[in-house]
């Protein structure tokens, strides 16, 4: 019955039909057969038995007289029933009397001997008669005989096939009936399948079933309907509800639009207010130290002239209240920006002893004058070279040791290191600086973090400093995901412990950290005091021009002063020089202005020469900004003479090196072809992405310039614009700026039908620039393979 | 062992004894089977209603002949249309005072004797059965004959109407010869 659940219900309509038919057609026609077969045979015997009769009648005589041949010429009576095969005739003691075969047949022995009753007998093929005849109720003998079944046989088989015959015919009546009336049934649940499908199919719920009859399948249609109706009044309620929520949505969106605008301009405010907060501070400090800068270095030639005792002794107070102010100036400008989230950290290769050893040599000599003993146990363990920060790692060290030594009247400040441990590439190390000073109270061991916070009221007076030292290196600490703790008591010393996590550096990192260290020895190898160099210096403060005057004249070079920006570039025009001292600020023309019209002047020498930007501006980013400008170095104010003696000797021995010259002017042309920042930030340090960003830019570029100088050939505008937009993308990945501004003149142009001989000519360079830049970026390439 | 000649020899007596008891057999067996032929004749032959009135079924034989004696053994046995059965004697001379239905006529009766009181019977309703050959042509009713070792019998219908009696077709079926 499983197939029937998977033909259409028009089949299994007919299907049942049909079976329920042949069941009923079968049944009927088998009874029938039966009987009719068993009336044939009932007949059969009934003409069998008057046949019998006659003959027994006419063989009495016979019987009674035994004569054979009488009985015999009797049976051959039966020669006209052609059925009767055999036939014989016995008397009371079963002798056989009189006997029949039909011609052409076998002789038969009749099985039968005895009894003396009338029978019939069926075997499959004949009917055997055994007639008693007797005469005057006396029993005389046995008519037997035997009848073929062929004709009744044959009656029935014709009627079977006919009976066949009419049920084949009615068979297929019955089909085409079954298939029309089967319609009556199926049309409806059919059309209610199509009608549900289309629902499913079309999502449209306001198809209604049309059929109105009262039966199983009626209702089933009006359920259906029923559904219906309320899947569509859901639906409706369901976009209802989500157009609504929609519309909330929408609100909301504006609202969230609106308050974010309101947050950007409240942004940009704090932006802008913090922005002035900094120039401020910026400002103030400039301002402060240009004069703090001019006392201090008349301070120290003030040192250097004959002085009585007396007068010693001012110039010292000069140099600790100047000294001091310095380091309160530095810190708060290190707090602001802390606290602004300015503080950028520069992580690089450090070496963590050499750091602690020359703090320990700077702080010495103060300890030695104050008696001091200044011990450092190093843990050998800590690696040499790790990544970290080492400005700040020094700042840290020099501010506790700086501390300790100071709070310290005898006895011993100890400086130790010690390695926690080493894991994800993480190398986590505890300093601890311990002194035998003055101690903290136990109360204020939490307050000696907070900023302006001092022990006790009178330390300032009595030792000096800000009460931002600690504030300072706790902040650097902590956002160099370090931490610090300390120890006191008050009388007997104190122990400062901070831990900072370096990250661990490669086997490359530690080797380029020792070549550096050499370099520099080169480098300070390579310095020729007795070189005559020539110094401009753009200045407009005359007391530091003064200053600046007597510093070099004092190493015993020559210098001539340009009052502005204009000046110096006038006298840079007129004379040689070696190097060029910039100050930032100065009236009619800055120094940011100058030295950018000095990179732009014609002649090669002068055009690299280099400059060292002298600002009272103490700001990386300031730093950043001269150094982006072409600026080669970059000294805040008050400056150490011995560090700018430094910078210019490094700086005049570059020049010379011819090579280096070239190096450098490559790279600044590098720099303007291409720029590799923005997919570096991408690559996030993938270097198999970077490769392939690269390689794919110069690989897909050569054939759009190809079909770009086609199109130009062309002039078809519609052309050009499509492939300069689509090569734009590509110059832009690869920071080409400059060539994808030029694509950008071209597909403008190409928008506006301009001309088509400033667009080939635009061409022409960025093809050029590709080519150079190819060069560069494959060399690029190689490296990172490498 | 018996030799092959022998057993030929022997096979051969046996034949020649068997023949010969044979028919010895049929001499005696003869009057049995005509007894029973008798009687059988009663079953297809129909006899006037006046008889019928009468409570024996009387079959008479003239003079002595050996069938008396086997009548009487079928008689004790048998009764003819529900009626007891007699055997009478009849005499020779004057078997017409002989009352019965059935009048056995032997072989030893002469044919001048036959012809003397068969004149007188032929009217009366009885059956005459004898057993001499040409009797049926003197008056004779059935003639008993011996065909082949087999006896047989021929009916005389011109007899059988004067003497007013009726033979079943049957009967007349197996007569080997009839006499109109």
């Amino acid at each position: 019955m499983k197939f029937l659940s998977n033909i259409s219900i028009n089949w299994k309509l007919i299907v049942l039909q049909m079976i329920t038919f042949l069941v009923a057609i079968v049944i009927c026609v088998s009874t029938y057969l039966y009987f009719d077969y068993v009336s044939l045979r009932k007949n059969k015997v009934k003409n069998m038995l008057v046949i019998a009769e006659v003959i027994a009648l006419n063989s009495e005589a016979p019987l009674l007289f035994n004569d054979s041949e009488a009985a015999n010429s009797i049976l051959m009576g039966l020669k006209a029933e052609t059925d009767i095969t055999h036939a014989c005739i016995v008397d009371s003691t079963w002798r056989l009397i009189g006997n029949y075969v039909r011609q052409g047949e076998n002789e038969f022995e009749f099985t039968r001997t005895s009894g003396k009753t009338t029978e019939s007998e069926f075997t499959s093929d004949d009917l055997f008669i055994y007639f008693q005849i007797t005469k005057d109720k006396e029993w005389l003998g046995t008519l037997c005989l035997k009848t073929e079944l062929t004709e009744i046989k044959g009656q029935f088989y014709s009627k079977v096939k006919i009976v066949g015959l009419v049920v084949l015919f009615g068979f297929f009546i019955a089909f085409f009936v079954a298939a029309i009336l089967q319609k009556y049934i199926s049309n409806p649940i059919i059309n209610l399948a199509g009608l549900m499908g289309d629902v499913i199919q079309k999502m449209n719920y306001s198809v209604r079933s049309k059929y109105n009859g009262t039966d199983e399948i009626g209702k089933l249609s009006k359920a259906f309907n029923n559904m219906l109706e309320k899947i569509e009044k859901h639906e409706q309620v369901l976009s209802e509800t989500n157009s609504q929520l929609e519309k909330r949505v929408e609100e909301r969106t504006a609202e969230l639009t609106q308050k974010n605008e309101k947050l950007v301009e409240a942004n940009v405010l704090v932006e802008q207010s913090t922005k002035a907060k900094e120039q401020f501070l910026a400002t103030m400090s400039h301002e402060i130290r240009t004069p703090l800068n001019a006392i201090l270095g008349f301070q120290k030639l003030l040192k250097d002239t004959t002085l009585d005792e007396e007068q010693k002794e001012y110039v010292e107070s000069i140099d600790f209240a100047g000294k001091n102010l310095l380091v309160i100036i530095n810190d708060i400008l290190d707090l602001s920006k802390i606290e602004a989230g300015k503080f950028d950290f520069n992580l690089d290769a450090l070496n963590v002893r050499q750091a602690l050893s020359s703090v320990k040599e700077l702080i010495e000599f103060n300890a030695k004058e104050k008696h001091i003993e200044l011990v450092l146990n190093h843990d050998e363990n800590i690696p040499d070279t790790v990544i970290g920060d080492a400005a700040r790692f020094n700042q840290i060290l020099l501010n506790l040791v700086g501390n300790a030594v100071k709070f310290t009247e005898k006895g011993t400040v100890t400086i130790s290191s010690k390695l926690i441990s080493v894991n994800a590439g993480l190398v986590l190390c505890e300093f601890t600086i311990k002194d035998t000073g003055i101690g903290i109270p136990k109360d204020k061991l939490g307050l000696i973090f907070e900023r302006f916070t001092q022990a006790s009221p009178d330390t300032t007076r009595k030792y000096g400093g800000t009460g931002l030292g600690l504030t300072i290196v706790q902040q650097l600490l902590t956002l160099q995901g370090g931490k610090i703790s300390v120890e006191s008591e008050l009388g007997k010393g104190s122990a400062f412990t901070f831990y900072i996590p370096f990250t661990k550096a490669t086997n490359e990192e530690a080797v380029s950290d020792n070549t550096l260290q050499t370099g520099t020895a080169m480098a300070n190898g390579k310095v020729t005091p007795g070189r005559k160099i020539n110094i401009l210096v753009a200045e407009d403060t005359p007391l530091n021009q003064k200053l600046v005057k007597k510093i070099i004249h004092k190493w015993g070079y020559e210098m001539d002063i340009a009052a502005n920006g204009k000046e110096a570039i006038t006298l840079l025009e007129k004379n040689n020089y070696d190097v060029v001292l910039m100050d930032i600020q100065m009236p009619e023309m800055d120094g940011y202005t100058a030295s950018t019209i000095i990179r732009g002047l014609q002649d090669e020498r002068k055009k690299n020469i280099p400059i060292i930007a002298l600002t009272a501006h103490a700001s990386n980013e300031e730093a950043r900004k001269c150094l982006g400008l072409g600026m080669n170095a970059y000294i805040s104010k008050p400056f150490d003479s011995g560090v700018l003696l430094n910078t210019i000797l490094q700086l005049v021995n570059k020049t010379d090196l011819k090579e280096t010259t070239q190096i450098y002017g490559e790279i600044t042309q590098s720099e303007q072809l291409y720029d590799l920042t923005y997919i570096k930030e991408h690559a996030s340090g993938d270097v198999d992405f970077l490769i392939d960003m690269i390689s794919t830019c110069l690989h897909d570029t050569p054939p759009l310039l190809e079909q770009l100088k086609s199109d130009i050939n062309e002039k078809n505008y519609g052309k050009i614009k499509v492939t300069s937009h689509s090569m734009k993308g590509l110059f832009l990945t690869l920071g080409m700026n400059e060539a994808a501004r030029l694509l950008r003149e071209i597909e403008t142009m190409a928008q506006n039908n301009g001309s088509i001989d400033v667009i080939s000519s635009n061409f022409s360079k960025i093809e050029a620039m590709f080519m150079q830049a190819k060069g560069l970026l494959e060399l690029e390439l190689k490296k990172l393979e490498v | 062992m018996l030799k092959k000649r022998e057993y030929i020899f022997l096979s051969l007596t046996v034949i020649v004894l068997c023949s010969f008891f044979i028919r010895q057999k049929t001499q005696v067996g003869e009057y049995i089977a005509k007894a029973a032929f008798i009687f059988n004749f009663t079953k297809f032959v129909e006899w006037e209603k006046s008889e019928a009135n009468t409570s024996t079924f009387v079959i008479g034989v003239i003079g002595d002949s050996p069938i008396q004696q086997h009548l009487s053994e079928l008689a004790a046995n048998k009764t003819i249309n529900n009626k007891k059965i007699e055997i009478v004697k009849c005499g020779a001379k004057t078997p017409s005072g002989c009352r019965c239905q059935i009048l056995f006529v032997p072989e030893t009766v002469s044919t001048a004797d036959f012809q003397n009181f068969i004149s007188e019977l032929t009217t009366k309703n009885v059956l005459i059965i004898s057993e001499r050959k040409g009797f049926l042509d003197q008056g004779s009713a059935i003639n008993f004959l011996v065909i082949e070792n087999r006896i047989k019998f021929e009916i005389s219908i011109q007899s059988l109407n004067r003497s007013n009696l009726k033979a079943s077709s049957q009967l007349l079926k197996l007569a080997t010869a009839i006499q109109n």
